[in-house]
């Protein structure tokens, strides 16, 4: 998967002046400000998991509020974005088909996006220590 | 050893196999005295298999692995009942085997409807509301439906699934490939497909069970071999490697199925503590002995390779290890991480008699969040 990703090679994180009019259509931001900033990535030819990865750098980089568009063509992608999306708290925006790739907007919204421990922890997770498996009738280790 | 998919086999039914190709080659069908013996060997296998199944013998047939149980079983049903139509239903998280010969059928026809694949939730289990959508629509025939998905663990709501078949006069088939000598034999179905692997014995031998009620027919001329359904031999010694390792586990098979539940939910644990870690399917309504997790920004096939430098087999279901560009169907429908992800399956404890499972997976809980920060650190300088 190595040569299938470098054998087509693009600027990513290419930053572009806001020149999309995308209508920004996030529910909780009240200010009633002009369209957020947008960031364009290009990872179309890119392969999983680096359209998500030029997705996070640039989300990264960018000041709160900002939306990145993202481009691909890997079909990993399609799955990737939403749960990204939703393992970093941050909010899918748009995902449109334009083609010969999909384009995704992703917001950042918030300053405390950064890493997170799994969204659904299984419930006997909180506060153990990872040495005790949680409540089983039966033991690992007792047969 | 965390893959154990496909294998590996029994200790007792290795011992069996490699005796079987001694005595027990013959052609079953033939009169003289080897022959008669490898007849007398195939039905004490049948009936051994068919009793722990709570079938017939007679209703049991062997087929040439898992999936080709799967594919006769939803053939015959279909055939008997073309008349009622053609469309099948299947949850969207089907064995590949169900779902591409699905959508095969539905392309071929032209007709999208002739195969409908429900969703299911974030947990991989299936929408009972779209389900029974599903079955409601003229010239539904046949409905598919695994007892548990054998990449996520998630147990199916399969008595209300076959509830609503029944009350449309819809057969059911339940695929039981990851489920047989793990979790207890699935009894709703109106037919059951097994793969001895599941149990510890070896590869290439199948379990289809057409219970008399069913009407099942084949669709192709008739034959002699295995009650009519089949019309390829089986391996007989492969069938008595199958029979010996289900009567190996038939009496610890619980006791191994608490153990490994308590191990996976070990792993689960370990995968949460760490960070931007997805981890899908049920976390207790599951089978005992399968993990799938995902961790962002990590490549998949590096992940399997680092863990196997660390003397970990796992597997994987992102698209960068299947060398598809597709990632495994099932995170996908489930809205799952689909990069970054490696699978578990536990083998038996009995298959590995000097090897401490419980050791291992010790081991493994202990040196995953290691690996993970090693691949995610290579990505990262990408």
């Amino acid at each position: 998967m190595t040569d299938a990703t470098s054998r087509t090679p693009r600027e990513p994180n290419e930053p572009l002046k806001p020149s999309e009019p995308l209508e920004p259509r996030e529910p909780q931001d009240g200010a009633p400000r002009a369209p957020n900033p947008v960031v364009l990535v290009d990872a179309r030819g890119l392969r999983c998991p680096l359209p998500v990865l030029r997705l996070a750098q640039a989300l990264d980089s960018v000041p709160v509020g900002t939306h990145v568009r993202l481009l691909a063509t890997d079909p990993a992608a399609h799955t990737d974005v939403a749960a990204f999306a939703r393992i970093r708290g941050m909010t899918l925006v748009s995902r449109t088909d334009e083609g010969d790739h999909t384009a995704y907007v992703v917001g950042r919204l918030s300053a405390t996006t950064q890493a997170t421990a799994s969204a659904t922890p299984p419930r006997a997770a909180a506060g153990m220590p990872p040495a005790a498996p949680p409540g089983r009738p039966s033991t690992p280790g007792a047969e | 050893m965390l893959d154990a998919s496909a294998g590996p086999v029994h200790p007792a039914a290795r011992e069996t196999m490699a005796a079987a190709w001694e005595s027990g080659w013959a052609d079953p069908r033939r009169l003289h005295a080897e022959g008669r013996r490898a007849s007398r060997l195939l039905d004490d296998a049948r009936a051994a298999l068919a009793d722990g199944l709570g079938v017939r013998p007679q209703e049991l047939s062997f087929t040439p692995g898992g999936p080709a149980a799967l594919r006769l079983g939803l053939t015959g049903l279909q055939y008997a009942a073309r008349r009622t139509g053609a469309r099948l239903v299947t949850s969207a998280v089907e064995h590949s085997a169900i779902l591409h010969d699905g959508r095969y059928a539905a392309g071929q026809a032209g007709d999208p409807l002739r195969h409908a694949e429900v969703e299911v939730d974030a947990l991989a289990r299936v929408d009972l509301d779209a389900w029974a959508e599903a079955l409601a629509v003229p010239g539904t025939a046949v409905a598919a439906l695994a007892a548990a998905n054998g990449e996520v663990g998630t147990r199916q709501p399969l008595a209300a699934a076959h509830e609503q078949c029944r009350r449309r006069g819809i057969p059911l088939m339940v695929d039981a490939l990851a489920t047989l000598g793990r979790d207890p034999v699935p009894t709703e179905f109106d037919v059951l497909a097994g793969d001895a692997r599941s149990w510890g014995g070896p590869s290439g031998v199948g379990v289809l069970i057409v219970p008399a009620r069913t009407r099942w027919r084949r669709d192709a001329p008739p034959s002699e071999l295995e009650a009519g359904r089949v019309d390829i031999e089986p391996v007989l010694p492969l069938v008595l490697g199958a029979a010996e390792a289900w009567r190996q586990q038939a009496d610890t098979w619980q006791r191994d199925a608490r153990q490994a539940h308590a191990l996976i939910e070990r792993v689960r644990v370990a995968v949460a503590a760490i960070a931007d870690s997805d981890l899908p399917g049920d976390p207790d309504d599951r089978l005992p002995h399968v993990l799938t997790c995902s961790f962002l920004l990590a490549d998949g096939e590096a992940l399997v390779t680092e863990l196997d430098r660390r003397g970990f087999a796992v597997a994987s279901g992102s698209a960068c290890t299947a060398s598809t560009l597709e990632p495994s169907h099932v995170l996908a429908a489930m809205g799952a991480l689909t990069h970054g992800n490696i699978r578990l399956t536990l083998p038996l404890q009995a298959v590995y008699p000097g090897v401490d499972r419980s050791a291992d997976v010790e081991d493994f809980a202990a040196a995953l969040p290691d690996a993970v920060a090693a691949v995610r650190a290579q990505l990262a300088g990408r």
